[in-house]
């Protein structure tokens, strides 16, 4: 098992997957604290919906590297539902809701009928469920991705005290004078850039996965924000490396390996915070 | 946003730029060690990159990466396994010879495949040396990328990878 480890270590693709994956998770482990303590965990799979539809159409204009597209239009659809959490309780559910069905069904429907491969299948499945996407990373994807990522965790730790306060009390942050709609804006952009990011690891409908598990699994044996934020980086990233080495070593789809490791995770998590209590 | 906070960003960045550094190859042109010899494939002669070894996950990968870039793998030695499809072009009638790489990664839904043109070697003559259609074969050869079509201006406008001066073994 050691030998087979270390020979796969060898092959270069295995390393560039292994410090993706480390980076996308850490990034996706930050922001899905706040997410799931704001209430809006499905975020991330409505998100991820509209940037496969984005992604059909930048390869039916033969894009070269289909983030160019996905990503501000993802980022325009995280303004729209995310500018204030008040509004999207209210408004945004059906609107995610229409957004997040009617991108996915255009673009498998645009994949189709102007495919850009002529396996479109094995595309498409694999563009959804992340079986080999974080493998085969050209190197700017890699780059481009590694990049994102680090911006995401320097966001993070620069606006740490001011995410705690919109978090728990917007409206506490807003008298305080902060101006939330601006910070609302900006995590929005933050939100869309580390789903697009995201789906290279896990695929679109396992996005919201890498989101929640590690803030859910995390808040069952930690109590307060800061360490339930660090808890669920340290879950995230351990999840991702020990699902990437499975899925290379046993031949199963990388993305749902990871989901898989990270359900164990979460149960195992569970059963420690019942002995802590 | 104080002096301590913005210092504990840039030391985070610079950590783990700097592990992100030391372990990503990026170099633009990956250079894959060896796979291991091929247990059987009635030729025992080591090649730089054996599907027939590789797992599901891997050979999905190989698959993706070959046809999404086959040029970087020009020159390498390949064994493959699939199904031997053949066919005559109706412009030079010339035939064509092709392996249908694919498999599953874990789920039939998510099969990755790729069908590898090859050039046999002079031995084989058709239809005596070669198998029935659509059966099962091994073949290994090494890449090479081949200049097909030309213009008014004889200048070749597609490069197609094939194996050339394979072994076929079914």
């Amino acid at each position: 098992m050691i030998d087979q480890i270390v020979e796969y270590f060898s092959f270069p693709f295995v390393r560039n997957a292994l410090v993706a994956g480390v980076l996308i998770s850490l990034s996706a482990a930050l922001l899905g604290v706040p997410l799931v303590l704001k209430r809006l965990s499905f975020i991330g799979d409505g998100l991820s919906h509209v940037a496969f539809g984005a992604m059909a159409v930048a390869g039916v204009l033969n894009f070269a590297d289909s983030m160019a597209l996905s990503l501000p239009v993802t980022i325009a659809c995280a303004l729209v539902l995310l500018k204030s959490s008040r509004g999207a309780k209210n408004a945004g559910d059906a609107t995610l809701a229409m957004l997040s069905v009617g991108a996915m069904a255009t673009g498998y429907l645009l994949m189709n009928l102007k495919p850009s491969s002529s396996n479109v299948s094995g595309d498409v499945c694999t563009t959804l469920f992340g079986s080999v996407s974080i493998l085969t990373l050209t190197a700017t994807d890699l780059w481009l991705s590694a990049g994102l990522s680090l911006g995401v965790v320097v966001c993070w730790i620069l606006s740490y005290h001011r995410l705690f306060d919109v978090t728990f009390d917007e409206d506490h942050a807003r008298a305080c004078g902060t101006n939330t709609a601006l910070f609302n804006a900006v995590w929005a952009v933050v939100v869309a850039v580390v789903i697009v990011v995201s789906m290279r690891l896990v695929g679109t409908l396992l996005v919201t996965a890498i989101l929640v598990f590690p803030a859910v699994s995390a808040m069952r044996v930690a109590k307060s924000f800061r360490s339930v934020t660090i808890v669920a980086a340290v879950f995230s990233v351990v999840c991702s490396t020990i699902g990437i080495l499975v899925a290379v070593i046993a031949g199963t789809p990388v993305g749902s390996t990871i989901v898989g490791v990270d359900i164990i995770g979460f149960l195992a998590m569970s059963t420690i915070g019942r002995f802590l209590r | 946003m104080n002096a301590k906070t913005i210092t504990t960003a840039a030391l985070v960045v610079a950590a783990l730029a700097a592990a992100a550094l030391l372990c990503v190859d990026s170099t633009t042109r990956e250079v894959d060690p060896p796979t291991p010899h091929a247990a059987d494939a009635g030729d025992s002669a080591e090649v730089d990159i054996d599907f027939t070894r590789m797992n599901a996950t891997m050979q999905a990968t190989y698959t993706y990466r070959l046809a999404a870039n086959p040029a970087e793998f020009a020159g390498k030695s390949m064994r493959v396994s699939g199904k031997f499809l053949t066919g005559v072009d109706e412009e030079d009638g010339e035939r064509h010879y092709g392996c249908l790489v694919g498999n599953s990664a874990g789920c039939a839904c998510c099969a990755a495949s790729l069908v590898l043109e090859f050039v046999p070697k002079d031995s084989y003559a058709w239809p005596t040396n070669y198998p029935p259609e659509e059966s099962q074969i091994t073949i290994s050869g090494t890449l090479e990328m081949f200049e097909v079509g030309d213009n008014m201006l004889r200048q070749p406008i597609t490069r197609v990878p094939k194996l050339a001066n394979a072994d076929i073994a079914f």
